[in-house]
């Protein structure tokens, strides 16, 4: 693969993107204040069960609004990156899809992230500054074992678009199963630690949301053990080559219906 | 497919204060069993009273389509009134799988309200709301007719995310300190779950009762004759661009 070409591709649909984005200002101000709003919201909320109650299952506040940020943190990049599958199935059902698969760049990236949101960035920044302030007094080993972790998550989640979007293609179902993924996500919004040991094997093994949002906020704070970071390189790998398999095979099921 | 949407929501909502209330006995001014029949009431609520077609009245007016129903013989916010009912009892009828689910596989502690006063006075409040969340949710849509951008999503957007908050749909608003508390409770979105879900859990007296129900008439009565008079604006202003 040609990643000097893939990244000039990806700037130059980012800079249309901006430029679309632009050309609805009013839109593109209300959507960002909207997703302030929301984020303002929830981390009030937080703050206030968390200040009527004691530790829950251990974490104190400042830990709780560390998942919380992780969370907030995963969950932008993956609009931010990936906000294409949203539109993916108009592209299905009406046969467009052909005209993607005739370029001489990968249909799969087409797919994903040539549609980078970039209304997402504002929060993103001001999360990953938040971040950095809570976290100043990090060791280098957490900051380390973070990063690593944090690779392993933005693996999943990239698996989880690339199976929703194999899903698309051979269901036209897409945008409900964004949303669903989306919705099941907010589960992570605190650790899978406090839920219910089968509600927490499902989050941390057949829907492994504990990956994506809770382990990494604990390699930061130091309080991952080491069996779950193998845990995590190994999933994240597997996933992913076993979503790059469905989507070849989704390819050869597609029917170019409509075109 | 929304369906499964709206079940996970309440999964998720009901899993979370479970989790909470493993490791508290008290948040606020709720133990368990009242806060889990809030949050699997809350999701009734949702059904009867935030599900809606309203968000049809903007894509009318932002695509021209209202030309369409203007020259039917039938008042053209009823008729959207009317399928909004529709909706509500769909929402209503599959919610109702959805909760025995929870009540058949998670048996939770739920609070029954036995006096039939308080009950009638929450079915009351209950269809009070719905019409003060049509009236706003309509005044919403009608924004459309100046700011036609995006079929009115953008104005929608932020009207879900701020009414979601603070109609006690994260969390009860008695949580919150009192300043903030007695302020949002005279605001019509409390009266869509947070009010109606106080009256069923007996935690508002007689008096706090009529208190809250004049509130709501008062913004049934101020929110129906602004929706009318934006009405009756909009279509002078309606160009019925798109078509």
């Amino acid at each position: 693969m040609n990643l000097k070409k893939y990244f000039y591709l990806w700037c130059r649909t980012t800079i249309l993107s901006l430029q679309s984005k632009l050309s609805r200002r009013g839109s593109s101000v209300i959507f960002i204040l909207g997703k302030f709003i929301r984020f303002t919201f929830y981390i009030f909320s937080l703050l206030v069960v968390l200040g009527k109650s004691q530790k829950i299952a251990g974490f104190d506040i400042k830990q709780m609004i560390n998942f919380f940020l992780i969370f907030n943190l995963f969950d932008l990049l993956g609009q931010f990156f990936f906000r294409g599958i949203y539109w993916f199935r108009g592209k299905i059902v009406s046969g467009m899809f052909d005209l993607s698969l005739i370029k001489p760049v990968s249909p799969l990236f087409q797919v994903l992230i040539t549609d980078t949101d970039l209304l997402d960035l504002p929060l993103l920044l001001i999360v990953i500054a938040m971040l950095i302030r809570q976290n100043l007094n990090i060791s280098l080993i957490n900051l380390a074992l973070f990063i690593l972790l944090s690779l392993a998550a933005f693996l999943v989640i990239t698996s989880f678009h690339i199976l929703i979007a194999s899903i698309g293609i051979i269901t036209t179902e897409v945008d409900n199963m964004v949303w669903i993924y989306r919705d099941l996500t907010l589960l992570a919004r605190v650790p899978v630690d406090i839920y219910l040991g089968s509600v927490r094997v499902f989050l941390t093994f057949i829907l492994p949301l504990a990956v994506i949002f809770t382990f990494p906020a604990k390699a930061m704070m130091g309080i991952l053990a080491w069996p779950w970071i193998i845990y995590s390189l190994i999933f994240s790998s597997c996933i992913l080559f076993f979503a790059l398999k469905f989507w070849h095979f989704s390819l050869r099921k597609y029917s170019s219906a409509s075109s | 497919m929304w369906q499964f949407r709206a079940f996970f929501l309440l999964l998720g909502g009901y899993f979370f204060w479970y989790a909470v209330y493993r490791f508290n006995n008290q948040i606020g001014v709720y133990d368990e069993k009242l806060m889990l029949t809030y949050v699997l009431l809350s999701s009734f609520l949702q059904s009867l009273i935030l599900t809606s077609r309203n968000f049809q009245i903007a894509e009318d007016i932002a695509t021209g389509k209202l030309n369409n129903r203007l020259i039917k013989p039938v008042n053209y916010l009823k008729s959207m009134f009317s399928l909004d009912l529709g909706a509500k009892a769909a929402s209503i009828f599959f919610l109702f799988f959805q909760l025995a689910i929870i009540f058949m596989v998670l048996k939770p502690p739920f609070f029954i309200q036995k006096d039939p006063l308080k009950l009638l006075s929450f079915i009351l409040v209950s269809l009070g709301g719905l019409f003060v969340y049509f009236y706003l949710s309509s005044l919403i849509s009608l924004v459309t007719f100046w700011y036609p951008e995006d079929y009115g999503w953008p104005a929608r957007f932020l009207f879900m995310v701020v009414n979601n908050f603070l109609s006690g749909g994260v969390l009860p608003l008695d949580i919150l300190p009192p300043a903030i508390f007695n302020f949002l409770r005279l605001l019509p979105p409390a009266h869509f779950i947070f009010f109606p879900l106080q009256v069923y859990l007996g935690k508002v007296n007689n008096f706090e009762f009529f208190q809250g129900f004049l509130v709501m008439i008062f913004w049934l009565i101020v929110l129906k004759i602004i929706t009318d008079f934006v009405w009756q604006k909009g279509l002078k202003n309606y160009t019925a661009v798109g078509i």
